[in-house]
């Protein structure tokens, strides 16, 4: 719990791999980094609050409290008005593609 | 009392659809000897017919069998009956039960109770979900999974399949039947209902390590399934529905990865995909080999979804067998295989353009 704000949450997301304290706060890290770069695609940004939950930035400076990743994916497409489907992405044009 | 305090109780699921039999099975399961420190959760008692079976009553929902089983009837919600048969089991008024079952009713998906023992805050302390049993009723079936799509997500979240009725049906259609559902849940085993009295299943007295290496043979059994240019058997039921099962169809895969998959690019991809088409995906269920920071390289991991919902993921400390190879099953219902692994390359290539892809796919 953050004792800041009495967040409760998240910690328990099944996306979070395994690891003690130090190691738990270094692969959440890696994660919103991972996040991140697909992220950018839709000009949104994510930051690790606490180490409890998440804040997603809109492009507009728009910015949403998330729980877990279960969560950043409705209020991304809450924050871009559209939705979000793995199944037809904006994948950026590969310059070299094969 | 101290180990009582702190135990977290498996629990079990039983459903099935309306008059599939259900309550019978539970009875039957409820008349074997070996039922004791079983809490059972059914919707009404007068169903079950325990009157013979009573010692007596423990207050109006609460009663106590000779064999030491206690059964609740669920009165509001479930969380509130978990917690009240917990923390009565705590201050002794009832005896210390090591597992409970609930029952749901015909018309549920298992979904919201698996929903309800994760996510909730208190519960997830103190209970885990077991196995989901889901009883088939084989004179009604190719009607409810015609009709219901609650048939087919309670087929597809099971860990174990019950025929039920298979005596009043010819050889052949239960043949059908049992094809139609291993192509629906290639996961789950198939049994037949038992007639008479019966001990508990051992899915019941749950272990988790013998669990896993149980499913991780059925898994297998998937991947034999999906082999290239093997299809599924096309709906069994022509006619009036057959459009409608054309939309409704569910269909099961696996998809194969040569090399330890990356958690956080799995995570990012299927938290998404669970996000837009959860509803679509009836069944995840994987045994990886992952590749992250803080892990042994191909650390062995089961992970298991139904639904919009995701388990915790399980880390196993080593390989069940010599297969190293990650293998991740699908029952999906309108979403193509082709379109998941389409999908999950994307994402993959995305991440890596450089690293020859991981994932070898069965198409």
């Amino acid at each position: 719990m953050c004792g800041m704000c009495g967040l409760m949450q998240g910690a328990a997301h099944w996306s979070h791999a395994a690891g003690g304290a130090v190691q738990g706060r270094r692969q959440r890290l890696l994660q919103v980094a991972r996040a991140n770069q697909l992220l950018k695609l839709f000009r949104l940004e994510l930051q690790d609050f606490h180490g409890q939950s998440y804040v997603l930035l809109g492009p507009t400076g728009a910015s949403v409290l998330v729980p877990d990743f279960s969560a950043l994916w409705g209020a991304a497409e809450q924050l871009l008005g559209r939705e979000i489907d793995p199944l037809a992405m904006p994948w950026p044009a590969k310059p070299d593609a094969p | 009392m101290t180990d009582i305090a702190f135990d977290v109780l498996p629990v079990g699921i039983l459903t099935g659809f309306l008059g599939s039999g259900k309550t019978t099975l539970l009875r039957r399961w409820l008349q074997g000897s070996a039922a004791g420190d079983t809490a059972v959760l059914i919707n009404e008692f007068g169903d079950v017919g325990l009157d013979h079976l009573l010692v007596g009553s423990i207050d109006a929902d609460t009663v106590l069998l000779d064999n030491g089983c206690i059964c609740c009837s669920i009165r509001g919600e479930l969380k509130e009956a978990l917690i009240r048969l917990f923390s009565r089991r705590q201050r002794g008024e009832l005896p210390p039960f090591r597992r409970v079952v609930i029952e749901t009713t015909g018309l549920a998906t298992p979904g919201p109770v698996l929903a309800t023992l994760l996510g909730d805050a208190q519960l997830r302390h103190h209970f885990r979900p077991a196995f989901v049993s889901t009883v088939v009723d084989a004179v009604h079936a190719g009607q409810q999974q015609a009709l219901h799509p609650e048939w087919t997500a309670q087929v597809a979240a099971a860990d174990t399949l019950w025929l039920s009725k298979t005596d009043l049906v010819t050889g052949e259609h239960a043949t059908a039947l049992r094809d139609t559902l291993q192509a629906l849940n290639p996961l789950a085993r198939q049994l037949e209902a038992p007639t008479g009295p019966t001990p508990w299943h051992d899915d019941l007295a749950h272990d988790s390590s013998d669990d896993t290496a149980r499913w991780i043979a059925r898994v297998g059994a998937g991947t034999m399934r999906a082999r290239p240019g093997e299809k599924l058997p096309p709906a069994r039921l022509g006619g009036d529905h057959a459009q409608h099962l054309e939309r409704t169809q569910a269909t099961s895969f696996c998809m194969v990865f040569e090399r330890p998959v990356e958690w956080f690019t799995l995570t990012v991809w299927l938290t998404l995909l669970v996000h837009r088409h959860g509803d679509r995906l009836l069944r995840i269920k994987g045994l990886l080999g992952i590749a992250a920071d803080g892990f042994a390289h191909g650390q062995p991991t089961v992970l298991h979804g139904i639904g919009h919902l995701m388990h915790p993921p399980e880390h196993l400390e080593a390989w069940p067998d010599e297969d190293r190879r990650s293998r991740l099953v699908f029952i999906t219902q309108g979403l193509s295989e082709e379109a998941v692994t389409a999908s999950w390359r994307a994402f993959e290539c995305f991440y890596a353009p450089d690293a020859p892809p991981a994932g070898v796919f069965s198409s």
